[in-house]
Parts: C-alpha cells; structure tokens; sequence
C-alpha cells in the first residue's frame, strides 16, 4: 500500500466511530474506554491475543452487546443498537467465524432464509433465483444459486454469507477471522476481495491471527490488550516486533505461585504426528514437569490432546510411552498405557450430566481395572468418599447429578475420574474453561501437586495467564504447528505471541 | 448425634429414590393398581389367581423381547425388527421340528437363527454406522421375507410334546412360559444393575462421547445388545411357536410394537440413558393385563387399540409435562 494512498484515506470520512466503549461483565471488565476510528473504504485489523476483547467489541459494534458506556457514532450520528438488526439498519453487518447455513438446501433459499420470495403460498423459484444471484453478484460472486450449500467449499459458503449481509445500505464490514478455516489459495482470493470491497467504500474491521495477512490486507492496526486500546496506528508505521510488544505486556497477577518443578525422565513423545487437524507434530515430555501448549484460537492446540489421547484418528507418526511404541487405536489404549484426559467441553465430552457424582467417578476405573466384570459397590462409595473430601467438592450427596453442580465442581468430578487410575501422563484440555476465579486456583493448586509428585501433565490452554502461571515449559502452536518448544528464559509473552503469530523459529531442542 | 444421623440417611434415601427414576416406576405401579381395581369392579372373573396366570402365560412372548429391548433403548438405539425376528425363528424351530431333531437341538438352533438376526442388525448399525432405525426398517422387511422364504409361505404345524410342555404346560401349577420370564426378567435384572456392561449401557445411553472417552468400548457393547436381543427374539419365537403348535410366517406382527410400548411405559425412553428392567416388567404386566380384562369386559378389538395407544400417550405426556415441556418454547 503506497503512501499516497494512505493520504487519500484520510481525507475520506469517519463512517464509524466508537468513543469509550466499556463493558462489564459479572466480575470481568471486558472492555474498558476503548475507542477507533474507521472511515470509508479503510481496511482496519483488530489484534489481540485470546480474551484482550476483540470479540467483545466486535460484538457491541454489531449490536448483539449492549455497552455500559460510551457512544457509537455512524456518519456522525449517534446511534444505540439494542439487539443485532438495528445494526445492520444502520450500515453494520458482520461475518462471524462460525459460519451460519443449514447445509442441506440450496444456496438461494439460505440467503432468503426466513424471507422466500412467495406467489401467493407457492415460493416463487424463478424469483428467489433471479434475486439471488443479484444479490451475490453486487458483491462480484458468482454462485450457482441452485446449488445445496453443503456441498460447496468452505470459501465459497463464506461468500455467500457476505453475499447474505451485505446490502446496499452496508458501510462498515466487520469480519471475525475470515481464512482460518481457508487454504492459501481461498485465503489470497478473499484477500483480492477484500480489496474490492473497500474500493467500493466499504469499510472493514477485519479480525486475524496472521501477520503476514495483516500486512497485506489492512491500512491501520487497533491492538487491544486486558480489554483496553494499547494503540493503532497506520500499516507503514507498524512493525511485527511492535505488535508483539504491545500485545504482550500483559500484568500477570500473582493469583497462584507455582512451586518448581523437577523434572524427571521423558514419559511421553509424539514422533511426527499427524491428525486432521496437526501437522508433523513432535515432542516430548517429561515426569514432574507441567508442559503447557498455547495457541490463539484455530491454531490446533486443542486438537493435540484428541490426537494423544486416541480420540481421533491418526494419520501418520508415532506416539511413544515410557520408550515404548503404543499403539494408540482408542482412548482405552491411552488408558491402559497410564494416560488421562480431561476434555475441553467438559458438558459433551467430561461427564455423563444425568448420571451421579458417584457413577461418574467411576466409569474409567472399570475401563481399566477389566478384571471386574461386577460393580463393586462399596469401591463406588469409598471412591466418591475420597475424591468429594479431598477436593472439597461441594455437593449434598455422591448420588447427586452430574448436571446441579457448577462448572469448578464438575470439573473436580472429571479429575477424580482420572487420577483414581493414577496415570503417570495427564492431558488437560483448557483445565479451566469457564470456571471462576476460586475454583480456578483450587484446580492450579492440585496439579501443582500432581506436578511435584511426579506426575507429567500436559496443559493445553487458551489463556496467556494460566500458560505463564502453571507452565514450566511451553510448547506454541500456529497452523496445527509446534512453533517453539520454550522453557527457562525464553517463556515469555513476547516469545509466545510471536511465535503464536505464526513467526518461524529455530527449535528449542 | 442420632437424630442427625438419622435425618441424613432419610436424606440420602430421597436423592436416591429422586436418582434412580423409581418415581417413574411409582407412576405406572399405580396406574397398574387402579386397572386391576377398576377390571374387578366391572368383571368377576378378573381378580382370580389362574386369570393372572393366564395373564402371564401370555405375557411371555411380548415380555421376553421388551426384556433385551430395554437395553437397546437405554443405549438410546431402537429395534423394531423384532417382529420378524420372531417369525424368523418360529419357522425354524418348526422346520427343526419336523426333522424330528432332539429338542436340545431345535432350542439352540432357534435361539442361534435369533441370534444371527441381532448380530445382523448389529454389524449394520455398529460397524457400517447406518441408523438403528433405519437398520431395523430394513432387516424388519427383509427377515419377515425369509420368514416366508423358509416355508414358501405354507404354515408348518409343530408336534414335539416338550415344545407342548414349554408352550402350555405347568409347573405346579404355574405356566412354564412365565417361569421362563420371571427367571429373565431377574437375570437381565442382575446384569443391569450388578455388572459393569449392565452399567456402560447406561453410560453409552447417557453420553456416548463421554462414555468413548472413559474407555468404554461404545459400539462392541452395542452390538453386543443387539445380538442378545436377537436371542431374546429366539427365545420368544421358541415359546410362540410352542404355544400356538406351528411356525407361523406371519406371526408377531404385532409384538414388535406391543413391547416397544411396554418398555415406554416403564421408562424406557428413546433418548436414552433411563429405564430400569424392573420397570419394563410392570409395563408389560400393566399392557397385558390391560389387554386381559378388555377381552373379559367384551371391548371390541378396534377400540382395543384405541385405549392401549391411548394409555401409552398419557404415560409419555405425564413424563413429558413433568419435565417442562410445557415451559420450553421448541
């Protein structure tokens, strides 16, 4: 982008502009006096690492949010959204990361969903047709319309989505991550279209975790940080090692101290795994040491512990358990080489909501144990007992459901199901998703003494604080890639963004 | 000190009661009670012990398939092949039969052919993954077919005086056929409760994700069921054919349904994760003996099936509404 350019953009006008937003959740500042500028025809890109409140602030700007303060100015009028079509009425439309079809009808009735072009009570087909394919070729695609929607590429369906929201009435564009689910072909399309779209005067916020995107496609750069606006400034002014340093910085509380770790010998390596989701994966860890695997969201951190697990098919590579190649069919295999595996969602994949405390204590025990055949209803009781008093699990009764406890209590519960195996690896997978600060800290504090008893845990999270908190080595992810393998020193955010970004690196072997 | 002792057992015994669906089986305990006080008001000939016999003698065939069928619905699966199952065996039992084979023999034939029946629907749904009921659609037109393949349609009249036995005979004066349930009905009992396959079906029915995840082999188990359930379906042709004297291809046309119903009934549902045994026992007992004293009262058979479809709604409704489906919007 030359500098003339630039020039133009800024005698063009402010379509958008956002004065102090902030917003509040219960117990979290999401946002706090967070201010852009956006005007016509400017590509704008929103940086920040997980949870710096790019998604809160795309969602009040889309009126899906209401803010506690500030103002949102559109042609420099003020403007209130209460609910996500006042938005689009006044020029705002947004394309989430996941996108939004009913894949099995055609591509014509999903861009008229809920408004099918009717003779009568027969839907007019001709019409819906002809309509459109006019409304995808306003923004220069060109899609069968009779097409069924799921059968068309996940490039294609995005544009369709654009199709969908864009109208002529659209000034700003706001796009949530639009290539991490593209190859670079699709990825270089959508950026040509991009440009397109702006040369029109639409403006763009555009959302990414990749550099190299980010200087091609954007004219200025908004980083967020904990929820406030460290900075923007203009493409040519900003450097990759600005970013980083911006997007870092982040004030870590000392809410847990982790004592050191002394690790022993390796327990588990991965020799060139590869799932759907990773690529060429290869690692080792240790006894007594808590690894940590960062990535920002997309990046297939959470697909590894899946993958060592057993849980998803694998393509190629091995995976090695105390020197010895397993192999890994089922989680049962995992089970049975000493693994453990807390699931992401802990709702669909951790428990069984319906069924008791108790019986979801014990379900991966009579995996392992495959001697007993009969239920041992005393070992039930004298688990539950053990595992209800020793993480003060708050509940009237081991006979109690799954589902009437809260997230850090059910967490608990799928933590007892594992280490009552006593496994020598244990795999957590975002260990404390949606869980409050209290429970939070009771769960570091256990596998802090896992950790000191021996016990290697893998640490897969999303959140920067609970990586540097707990980790004592870090493995970084981009694109289903180990980017870096840190430990000592080198674990810091900078490193971590940085290679999080998809920086290339020299190994730390 | 004691009192609260005692008032926390008395607490634990509520959550377990609330726990393990037993309210549900109150439900239909009841419903059974006001039936039986309702049929002996209106016939005299109702509340009498070889009425309730009779009752359970022809209980048997229905009960012995919603026996296994309980479990394939708590793994949150279906079959409604069954029926034809049952045809299937009759018509080799009878076939068997004829040959004038020993009876051990045509026994472990026709519990093998129901078997071979179960694991076919078993390899479909667990290892081609297709859809249990639109498995079971299928194998339910395809084994009704060899049922009349076997025979070229023709019924084949049984005469082996230990079939006769097992059919219409006594035991102390009690139908060998409910002997037979009862003793199923304990043992299926057993395995739901004491065994830890009997509970990983419970696990599968309740979250199949979770269940894979914990190291529980989700689909041999399935296929395990089925393949039990088809040698239920033997068992069940065996007793049909010795009851009714002859290998039938049209028979149990309507047994599929009729325990299906009585698994509902004792809830059992179709989303899997709930229903006991025990209270597919009661649901067979409360359809059967509605089906008794309809037949006493002299109701005409089309109103018959009116009433049973009808009970069987409310049944579900109750269930339904009792859950919130009233307060939920979709």
């Amino acid at each position: 982008m030359s500098a003339c350019e630039v020039k133009q953009l800024n005698n063009r006008r402010i379509v958008l502009e956002a004065k102090n937003i902030t917003k509040v959740f219960p117990g979290v500042k999401a946002l706090s006096n967070v201010s852009l500028k956006l005007r016509e025809g400017e590509v704008l890109a929103l940086l920040g690492e997980n949870g710096a409140g790019k998604s809160t602030l795309i969602k009040v700007l889309s009126g899906v949010h209401n803010c506690e303060e500030g103002d949102v100015f559109i042609n420099g009028e003020k403007v209130v959204f209460n609910k996500p079509s006042d938005a689009t009425e006044k020029g705002i439309s947004i394309i989430h990361q996941e996108l939004n079809y009913v894949g099995t009808i055609s591509v014509a009735e999903n861009i008229f969903m809920g408004n099918i072009p009717k003779k009568g009570f027969i839907i007019d087909y001709p019409k819906m047709y002809e309509e459109a394919r006019k409304i995808m070729a306003r923004i220069g695609v060109d899609i069968n319309p009779k097409e069924i929607i799921g059968r068309l590429t996940v490039a294609q369906k995005q544009l369709i989505e654009i199709a969908k929201v864009v109208t002529d009435q659209t000034k700003v564009l706001i796009m949530d991550e639009p290539t991490s689910a593209l190859n670079d072909v699709e990825t270089e399309n959508l950026i040509k279209f991009i440009h397109n779209v702006a040369k029109k005067g639409i403006a763009i916020i555009y959302i990414s975790h990749r550099f190299d995107e980010i200087f091609r496609i954007a004219d200025s750069v908004v980083v967020l940080r904990d929820g406030c606006n460290v900075g923007g400034m203009d493409i040519q002014d900003a450097s990759r090692e600005k970013f980083v340093t911006m997007m870092a910085g982040r004030s870590i509380s000392d809410t847990y101290i982790k004592k050191e770790a002394n690790p022993g010998d390796v327990v588990l390596e991965a020799r060139h795994l590869s799932t759907t989701h990773i690529k060429d994966v290869t690692f080792q860890a240790r006894y007594g040491e808590i690894t940590g695997v960062y990535g920002l969201l997309g990046s297939g951190h959470n697909d590894l512990g899946p993958a060592i697990f057993g849980q998803e098919r694998i393509i190629s590579g091995e995976i090695l358990v105390d020197g010895k190649n397993i192999k890994l069919d089922t989680p049962i295999t995992a089970i049975e080489h000493g693994m453990a595996y807390v699931p992401a969602e802990r709702k669909t994949e951790g428990l069984i909501l319906n069924s008791s405390i108790k019986i979801n204590m014990t379900t991966a025990y009579y995996s392992k144990h495959k001697n007993k055949k009969f239920i041992d209803f005393g070992k039930d009781n004298s688990i539950a007992k053990k595992w209800i008093e020793k993480f003060s699990i708050k509940t009237p009764s081991p006979e109690t459901k799954a589902e009437s406890l809260s997230g850090g209590n059910q967490q608990k519960v799928v933590l007892s199901k594992w280490l009552e195996l006593n496994p020598k690896i244990l795999i957590l997978n975002e260990p404390t998703r949606g869980i409050d600060v209290g429970a939070k800290i009771e769960i570091y504090k256990i596998l802090d003494e896992l950790c000191q008893q021996g016990l290697c845990v893998i640490m897969i999270t999303s959140e920067m604080e609970e990586l540097l908190t707990m980790s004592d080595r870090v493995m970084v992810m981009h694109d289903g890639l180990i980017m870096a393998d840190l430990s000592g020193e080198k674990i810091s955010q900078n490193n971590i963004i940085k290679y999080a970004m998809g920086e290339q690196n020299e190994r730390d072997e | 000190m004691k009192e609260m002792n005692k008032q926390s057992t008395t607490l634990r015994i509520i959550d377990r009661l609330k726990s393990s669906n037993s309210s549900d089986i109150m439900t239909v305990l009841g419903a059974y009670l006001i039936l039986v006080i309702f049929f002996s008001i209106k016939s005299p000939y109702f509340l009498r012990v070889n009425n309730f016999l009779n009752i359970g003698l022809y209980a048997a065939i229905m009960g012995a398939v919603a026996c296994s069928m309980t479990f394939i619905n708590v793994s949150g699966c279906i079959d409604i092949s069954v029926g034809s199952q049952i045809a299937v065996v009759g018509m080799v039992v009878a076939t068997l039969s004829r040959l004038e084979l020993p009876i051990g023999i045509i026994i472990l034939g026709g519990l093998l052919a129901g078997g071979l029946c179960g694991a076919f629907n078993g390899f479909f749904i667990t290892k081609i993954k297709i859809n249990p009921f639109i498995t079971t659609i299928a194998s339910m037109q395809i084994l009704r077919g060899i049922a009349y393949l076997i025979s070229n349609g023709q019924t084949i009249v049984v005469t082996n005086d230990v079939l006769k036995f097992i059919g219409r005979g006594r035991f102390f004066g009690i139908p060998v056929t409910l002997i037979i349930l009862i003793i199923m009905y304990l043992i299926f009992g057993f395995v739901g409760k004491y065994t830890v396959f009997g509970r990983s079906i419970y696990m599968i029915g309740g979250n199949a994700q979770s269940s894979f995840l914990s190291g529980i082999k989700v689909q041999k188990t399935k296929f395990i069921i089925y393949a039990i359930n088809g040698v239920m379906a033997g068992a069940a042709g065996i007793m049909l054919t010795a009851q009714t004297g002859a290998g039938l291809p049209m028979a149990a046309a309507e047994t599929n349904m009729q325990a299906l119903s009585a698994v509902i009934l004792g809830g059992a549902g179709l989303t899997g994760g709930k229903g006991t045994i025990l209270g597919t026992f009661i649901g067979v007992f409360v359809l059967s003996t509605l089906n008794n004293g309809m037949v006493m009262l002299n109701i005409q058979t089309f109103w018959q099936q009116v009433i049973v479809g009808t009970v069987l709604l409310i049944a579900v409704a109750i269930d339904a509404i009792k859950g919130g489906s009233l307060k939920r919007k979709i």
